[in-house]
């Protein structure tokens, strides 16, 4: 397993956004996290790269226990994510967007920097061959001296995924690519997710369009009210009977007067 | 930054190596000079903490004294070379800014900014009530004139030494801003939990900043003892951090010229201004709120503007605003 969520809560004061929450991801797959609004996706997500510290539980990356460390450690440890909402950086170029997401994998000292050293010199040119590549892979090569926020929305969720592919990761989190994207934008960044995965990469997914989740998951999670509901292949949900009610509510005969 | 951008730079340079020549030895133009190389490191400070990762800080009076004080104190007292009290006054400020730094690393905005006045005030009410160390209002004097080995530095020589160690901490600046420790602090800047997530030790990185900027004031510091000979509490005072940001603002918080044009303008404006007395700070308050309504990147930023409008880039996309 490359990434084990263990009996994680996370609570808010009396609220539970996540209440006793088993994950565990399988290398090389395409894992979807679906659920009503509200129902603790986004919060596992923070919860996982170290945003938030979760009341009680543990998580595991590589082996390795990441419970309650800080998202730099989490990340240099080959982890990434994307934002729901968008949150570039302005106004620094789209290559630039790309360079900082290599923060973690280059090697340079302060001191080095200060001066220049050749060193630095050969850090910061691989860098942003390394930038280059990624934006070429995304298909932002030709944006790459524009400024971020001249971006139209859906090339700005592109270079999100890109500077987070930037730091090499193994497990990719993606908090509602789509989001916001119409038919033929959304299938671009799926196809996108699709090859990453081919390449290699994990990714994890938090989406709202059903059809994309039940398209391109290898194994969809389904969450409610903090706690999973259901997991399985993307068949086994779409027949799920607590899936159905909690997305569309139960038949009138079942339900309570 | 490449390489062909450097020839300018390095052609002003020479001309302010030159000047005391060009100006006949003039002793005014000269002392104006110093004072614009010491007000630069104090604005290229700021900058890394204000214009490059966003922290306000308004109290950089604060560290310029404590590298005063520490280098005049050191020399006075102890009879320290002066290189030796120059280092040590930087490496204090240096200390200080990072316990600063440590202390507020949770604030942000109008909240930092409030600390570092309540700094700036601490600092110069030590130097005011402190008397049997820094002499209170009657003033620290008899600094003796810098020495480089054996040789006492003219006020010329010294003009020298403070436009080399400006030059040096601007390159060191540029080197640091175009690397990936400059890309992190305007990260934290531009998209703070964005920035976290890219795996940058945001509280870290404030540190540094703050540590830089609190060295440069310390080294400036001590240039102002070593080359007033005495100093009084009241120069370090809150209307001169506020001056400091206005040079930071004025000039273009963020670019790596802004500082050193809004240094000097700054410097150069007071001495015009001069007979205006104390209605000069109307001017240059009237100034800042156009500056920071009208070209939030200053001057530096409208030149880079106007440049690109005779390039006919009508988008004005083609460079990071963030870098400068």
């Amino acid at each position: 397993m490359l990434l084990e969520v263990n009996q994680v809560q996370m609570y808010f004061g009396g609220i539970k956004a996540l209440d006793g929450v088993d994950v565990a991801i399988q290398p090389g797959t395409i894992h979807a996290v679906i659920g009503p609004n509200g129902s603790g996706k986004t919060t596992m997500f923070n919860v996982i790269t170290g945003f938030y510290k979760p009341t009680s539980g543990k998580i595991h990356f590589n082996g390795i226990d990441i419970t309650g460390e800080k998202p730099h450690f989490i990340v240099e440890k080959g982890m990434a994510r994307t934002f729901q909402t968008l949150r570039l950086f302005p106004h620094m170029t789209v290559m630039e967007n790309v360079v900082v997401g290599r923060h973690t994998r280059i090697r340079e000292s302060f001191w080095r920097a200060a001066i220049r050293s050749r060193s630095t010199i050969k850090e910061e040119k691989g860098a942003y061959e390394k930038a280059e590549q990624v934006l070429d892979l995304v298909g932002l090569i030709d944006k790459r001296h524009q400024l971020a926020n001249s971006l139209a929305y859906g090339e700005a969720r592109l270079l999100e995924i890109a500077r987070a592919l930037a730091s090499d990761p193994q497990l990719l989190l993606l908090d509602e690519p789509a989001a916001g994207m119409n038919p033929s934008e959304t299938k671009q960044v799926m196809e996108l997710v699709k090859q990453l995965c081919q390449k290699g990469l994990t990714i994890i997914l938090v989406e709202h369009d059903m059809k994309a989740v039940m398209a391109y998951s290898d194994v969809v999670t389904v969450l409610d009210h903090g706690k999973k509901l259901a997991e399985g292949t993307p068949e086994e949900i779409q027949h799920n009977e607590h899936v159905i009610s909690a997305y569309l509510g139960k038949r009138r005969g079942q339900q309570h007067a | 930054m490449k390489d062909k951008k450097w020839p300018l730079p390095v052609f002003i340079v020479l001309l302010l190596f030159l000047l005391p020549s060009i100006t006949g030895h003039n002793y005014y133009v000269l002392h104006v000079a110093n004072i614009c190389c010491i007000f630069t490191i104090l604005a290229m400070g700021l900058n890394m903490l204000q214009g490059y990762t966003g922290l306000v800080s308004i109290g950089q009076a604060g560290f310029y004294a404590i590298g005063a004080y520490i280098s005049g104190l050191l020399a006075v007292k102890l009879g320290l070379p002066f290189l030796i009290c120059l280092f040590i006054g930087a490496l204090v400020a240096s200390i200080v800014g990072l316990a600063l730094g440590l202390t507020t690393v949770r604030l942000y905005g109008g909240y930092l900014a409030l600390v570092t006045v309540g700094f700036g005030r601490i600092i110069q009410l030590i130097a005011i009530n402190w008397v049997e160390m820094t002499g209170g209002g009657e003033g620290l004097l008899g600094i003796p004139p810098a020495k480089l080995g054996t040789v006492v530095l003219t006020p010329e020589q010294f003009y020298y030494f403070a436009l080399l160690v400006t030059v040096i901490l601007f390159v060191i600046t540029v080197n640091l801003v175009n690397s990936k420790i400059g890309r992190a602090l305007i990260a934290i800047r531009e998209q703070r939990i964005a920035a976290n997530m890219m795996g940058i030790d945001v509280a870290g990185y404030r540190l540094i900043a703050f540590v830089i900027a609190a060295c440069y004031s310390g080294i400036a510091g001590g240039l102002y003892a070593f080359f007033a000979g005495s100093l009084f509490p009241d120069y370090f005072s809150l209307p001169q951090s506020i001056i400091i940001l206005i040079m930071v603002i004025l000039g273009g918080a963020g670019t790596l010229y802004g500082p050193i044009i809004g240094a000097v303008l700054v410097t150069i404006g007071f001495e015009f201004l001069r007979p205006l007395q104390s209605y000069q700070m109307i001017i240059y308050g009237f100034g800042v709120v156009l500056v920071v309504m009208f070209m939030p990147y200053g001057i530096v930023g409208v030149a880079r503007h106007l440049l690109q409008i005779m390039q006919g880039d009508r988008k004005g996309s083609e460079t990071g605003v963030a870098r400068g």
